[in-house]
């Protein structure tokens, strides 16, 4: 048969190293923005030599370089068999983007050549990047076939991984591995393995590379950690951007925290954010927690009694009055991964390229707002590709953030599927905690968001999780709800976080269910359970108001009032119940955090 | 090799931790791997061989230590031998079922084989491959594989050819809230990771030290089975050496004593087992289907290490256009053509050498379960399949005797 086109799938890898191997919120950004970089520098040299893009859409190569937008790794075109082999299409491709990465690779090996080891960074280099292409012609514009053959081809490439021995000879590196994934050496000269100590570097690469003792970063950690950039927030800024918007909100505290900001401006040590949505105090998080500051003074080497550790002084001394006007800082903030549901079903459904192209054009689209509303709610977008998006946010805008993106992507994509969805999960953790194990929590959450008890359960899910430092994760999930339905769960949590700050229900509220279930666990009339255990709940309830509404406290409105009690008469079973318990501890932590924190939750001792 | 290997069985006391080569100290989380590397566990015995041998470690004493070979260490529960499942090995599930409140989803059986290209169709796979497809042909996400298969089932799916009539596809029952798969005990996951928080405690005070704070995490060596009992997952291995005269094996032969292995020293029970040496021959029905087919399969049962990177060193690029991939199998005279791989993305492997008190170098390895296809080129004897089945198919000599690249035969 004749064909005139071929299709062609062209990606680059691996994901894992660039993306997930971080320990600093601005290595993950960084790694993510060069793939993407790479992505579109693959997508524009296939454009170029005659290819025409389907994913990503054409229109991202015009405002990629001007928007937040990422390219994914993967790219379909459809390329003429007239002029420009496969194979030749490949060979081009491969050879713009190992260009480019030897082009940030060379900037960051110029600045800091006197710490790298130039043979084992070169044999690194030249290691890093994979590529997998497959191709298959087109007959009859009859695009599904095409591509479902192509997809059965692709897949076959990579289920044989082609990989050599590293190319530096064994005798040269016995020596630390990368603490991020332990794949590769270090690149940094360590006089052959032993401790490597950052303080003996020269300050200012000690102030750019940010480099713990003991770090040992490998090719692709240096190049992420040491480009110029624009510095990305990092997590102790956005979990701390909730503190900062109830202090701009008094005058008084705003003074104190302009006095801050200006000391700031003196410390050149101290990273600037340049973001938006930071505007009010453009500077990295950790110099207004208290806490930080030793290891601030560690991290960036200050000197005892020098005029850093004496403006720092200067912060904590006007910290400690802020600290005592107002509520301690949170250290938790949240985490969105949010991903389109069913996605390769609808895509295998569309027959024509134009269908395709709209497709990709659609996603495009909503990749391109959703970090205008991660930004519009006080978060960092690190990733937002497709219908992937990976952000973080301060505790108080998660779940209207979560909220947003999901109708955002239901009317980019009406155009092409009626209703199509986003399940979103949404992970709050500790700013402290390694982002290794930050990524975990996060990838869990998208992953419950998706899962279902039954099948009809499935997809188009929310989920939220915490998981605090030294105790049992816990999560809840369910379907999503309109937005004005308040039986929703972003809008029960939110009647239980008033409850709480309104002071209606006491702090232990949620244990007090602990000992309901352990009570009705091991009843095994079901009929008697379902009647008795929402009047129980109700009972409950009714008495833990009612000993607030003593103390004056309660002012819970009528509203409020009527959406738990509908709550807890639904609650007819102990599963139901346990689910109730960790809605209202997941409420309650964020409540918490964000009003009533004691020193355990958010000081600084 | 002696003609009296020996068989001995490893039961965890603690939680093992299998070590992944980061760098680790105070405020760092250790991390397990999700089961332990052959080296890890020949080289804690080789010291607690050297150990009741009571003559310190002198040159002679390590040549003859390193000589001690191993095969191994695969899963061993309620007597059952496990290997690890094989990649080419797909699973679809197939439907749902709620049986006493708990979901369970069944699951069917897929096949990756060589497969070709249409006209004009290509893909940047090395010419002399040809793609690993799915069989049937199929579209679906599928699920992940269970860890470990018994050396029955691993034995029905080396002999299978086609899927589609074997024995094997009989409906797989697969618990999703937990992700385990139940099917008669013939498959098993990699034990569940346990996280542990340890302080260092003040001598003086008797309480915990300010930020003296790190945790590991180790691998519960238990089996939840069926019927909700818990199964010891003990580790199986045969031990051999070249070294005729070899005083230190003799010391193996008595061995039944608790010494650490792995990370933080965790304490586990080494015992000689007596009457097991059966478990480690090649079953007949696949000496003879070998015998009678001309399509080789070979399946690694531990992670392998070869000079070239994914391809075994035995193997040459030949012809001009690179179009042919052929070699000798190591230990035979079996011809082979290499027609088509199955395997993942490299592992690394490093580790801490005490020879030069520095950190080993990183080794790149292809995981275990990967699977080469191969074509027989002459004709093949008895001696040479039995002298296939768990060989080490390494190039490196001593790679092969620290348990590396362990290989399980079949055709397809």
């Amino acid at each position: 048969m004749n064909f005139d086109k071929y299709l062609f799938n062209f990606s680059i890898g691996p994901v894992q190293p660039f993306i997930a191997a971080a320990r600093r919120t601005r290595d993950l950004w960084f790694g993510s923005q060069l793939l993407s970089e790479l992505s579109f520098i693959a997508a524009k040299t296939i454009s170029e030599t005659g290819g025409e893009l389907i994913f990503p859409h054409p229109n991202v190569l015009e405002f990629a370089d001007k928007s937040e937008i990422n390219v994914a790794n993967i790219i379909l075109a459809e390329i003429p068999k007239e002029g420009k082999t496969p194979q030749q299409m490949v060979e081009k491709t491969e050879n713009a983007v190992k260009e480019k990465w030897k082009e940030c690779a060379k900037k960051v090996f110029e600045k800091y050549q006197e710490i790298i080891d130039q043979e084992i960074w070169d044999s690194q280099i030249n290691d890093a990047l994979e590529f997998f292409a497959a191709w298959v012609p087109i007959y009859n514009n009859d695009y599904k076939a095409a591509r479902d053959r192509l997809n059965e081809i692709f897949a076959a490439r990579k289920n044989s991984r082609d990989f050599n021995q590293p190319s530096l000879n064994a005798n040269e590196r016995y020596l630390e591995k990368s603490p991020l994934d332990g794949r590769n050496e270090t690149i940094l000269d360590t006089n052959s393995g032993k401790s490597f100590d950052p303080e003996k570097l020269p300050e200012e690469i000690q102030r750019q590379l940010r480099l713990k003792k003991n770090e040992f970063l490998d090719a692709i950690g240096m190049i992420k950690r040491g480009s110029e950039i624009k510095q990305f927030p990092s997590v102790d800024r956005v979990a701390i951007d909730p503190w900062i918007r109830h202090i701009a909100k008094n005058s008084n505290s705003t003074k104190k925290l302009e006095e801050i900001k200006k000391i700031c401006e003196k410390l050149p040590q101290v990273i600037k954010v340049k973001s938006q949505a930071y505007k009010t105090f453009p500077f990295e998080g950790s110099i207004l927690y208290l806490n930080r500051h030793k290891s601030i003074k560690e991290e960036l080497s200050f000197k005892k009694d020098s005029i850093e550790e004496k403006k720092l002084e200067e912060i904590a001394k006007i910290l400690e009055k802020l600290y005592k006007v107002t509520y301690r800082p949170s250290s938790y903030f949240a985490m969105i991964k949010a991903d389109g549901d069913k996605m390769g079903n609808t895509i295998s459904k569309i027959t024509t390229k134009e269908g395709l192209k709209n497709f990709s054009s659609a996603l495009s689209d909503f990749a391109l707002v959703a970090p205008q509303i991660v930004t519009e709610k006080g978060g960092a977008c690190i990733y937002a590709g497709g219908d992937d998006v990976f952000a973080f946010l301060p505790l108080d805008t998660c779940l209207s953030c979560a909220r947003k993106l999901r109708e955002e992507f239901k009317k980019k994509m009406s155009k092409i599927k009626k209703d199509s969805t986003l399940s979103v999960g949404i992970s709050i953790g500790h700013f402290l905690e390694p982002m290794d194990s930050l990524i975990h929590f996060a990838n869990q959450a998208e992953k419950m968001a998706k899962e279902g008890e039954k099948k009809e359960d499935e997809r188009n899910g929310l989920a939220i999780t915490v998981q605090t430092r030294g105790n049992a994760p816990i999560g809840v999930r369910e379907q999503w709800k309109d937005e004005k339905d308040a039986e929703s769960l972003d809008n029960r949590i939110m009647s239980w976080r008033n409850a709480f700050k309104n002071n209606s229900l006491p702090f232990n509220f949620p244990y007090s269910l602990h000992i309901l279930e352990e009570y009705y666990l091991n009843w095994s009339n079901e009929t008697l359970v379902n009647k008795a255990l929402p009047a129980d709940l109700l009972r409950l309830f009714k008495r833990s108001t009612k000993s607030n509404t003593q103390k004056g406290e309660n002012t819970m409105s009528n509203n409020d009032k009527e959406k738990i009690t509908k709550i807890l008469e639904n609650t007819y079973s102990v599963d139901c119940l346990k689910k109730l318990t960790n809605e209202i501890l997941i409420a309650r932590h964020i409540e918490r955090t964000l009003s009533f924190p004691t020193p355990r939750d958010g000081g600084d001792q | 090799m002696t003609k009296s290997p020996k068989t001995i069985k490893i039961t965890p006391r603690d939680p093992l931790v299998a070590r992944d080569g980061r760098p680790f100290s105070e405020g760092k989380r250790m991390k397990s791997l999700d089961w332990i590397r052959p080296s890890v566990v020949i080289g804690s015995l080789r010291t607690l061989v050297g150990k009741l041998n009571q003559k310190g470690f002198n040159k002679n004493t390590i040549k003859e230590l390193k000589d001690i070979s191993i095969t191994g260490p695969f899963p061993y529960v309620n007597n059952k031998l496990y290997f690890p499942t094989p990649l080419d090995m797909v699973l679809k599930e197939e439907g749902t079922q709620n049986s006493e409140g708990e979901k369970s989803t069944y699951t069917s059986i897929h096949q990756l084989k060589p497969g070709k290209y249409n006209e004009g169709e290509g893909s940047t796979l090395p010419r002399y491959l040809s793609p690993a497809m799915l069989y049937p042909k199929e579209q679906f996400k599928p699920l992940k594989r269970p860890a470990f298969c018994s050396k029955n089932q691993m034995t029905q799916w080396l002999l299978t050819k086609d899927i589609k009539t074997s024995e094997l596809n009989k409906l797989l029952q697969y618990n999703k809230k937990d992700g385990s798969f139940f099917n008669n005990n013939n498959v098993i996951n990699f034990p569940k990771k346990e996280e542990r928080i340890h302080l260092k405690i003040c001598p003086e005070s008797g309480s915990a030290e300010e930020g003296k704070l790190f945790s590991s995490i180790g691998l519960d060596m238990n089996i939840h089975d069926n019927n909700g009992d818990i199964l010891p997952l003990e580790m199986l291995a045969k031990l051999d050496t070249d070294i005729p005269q070899n005083e230190l094996f003799k010391i193996i032969s008595k061995l039944n004593h608790i010494h650490p292995c792995g990370g933080e020293r965790r304490l586990v029970k080494w015992n000689i087992c007596n009457n097991l040496e059966k478990i480690w021959e090649c079953p007949k029905e696949i000496q003879e289907a070998i015998k009678r087919e001309k399509k080789l399969r070979m399946v690694l049962a531990t992670p392998a290490i070869f000079e070239n990177g994914w391809l075994p060193g035995w193997l040459t690029i030949k012809e001009e256009h690179e179009t042919k991939c052929i070699g000798t199998i190591p230990g035979t005279e079996i011809e082979v053509q290499l027609v088509s791989v199955v395997n993942e993305r490299w592992q690394p492997l490093s580790g801490w050498s005490y020879e030069r008190n520095k950190p080993k170098p990183i080794s790149r390895m292809v995981p275990a379960g990967s699977v080469y296809f191969f074509k027989i080129t002459n004709s093949v004897s008895d001696e040479d399949i039995a002298n296939m089945w768990l060989q080490s198919v390494c190039d490196d000599t001593q790679l092969k005797k620290d348990g590396f690249g362990l290989s399980l035969w079949g055709i397809w």
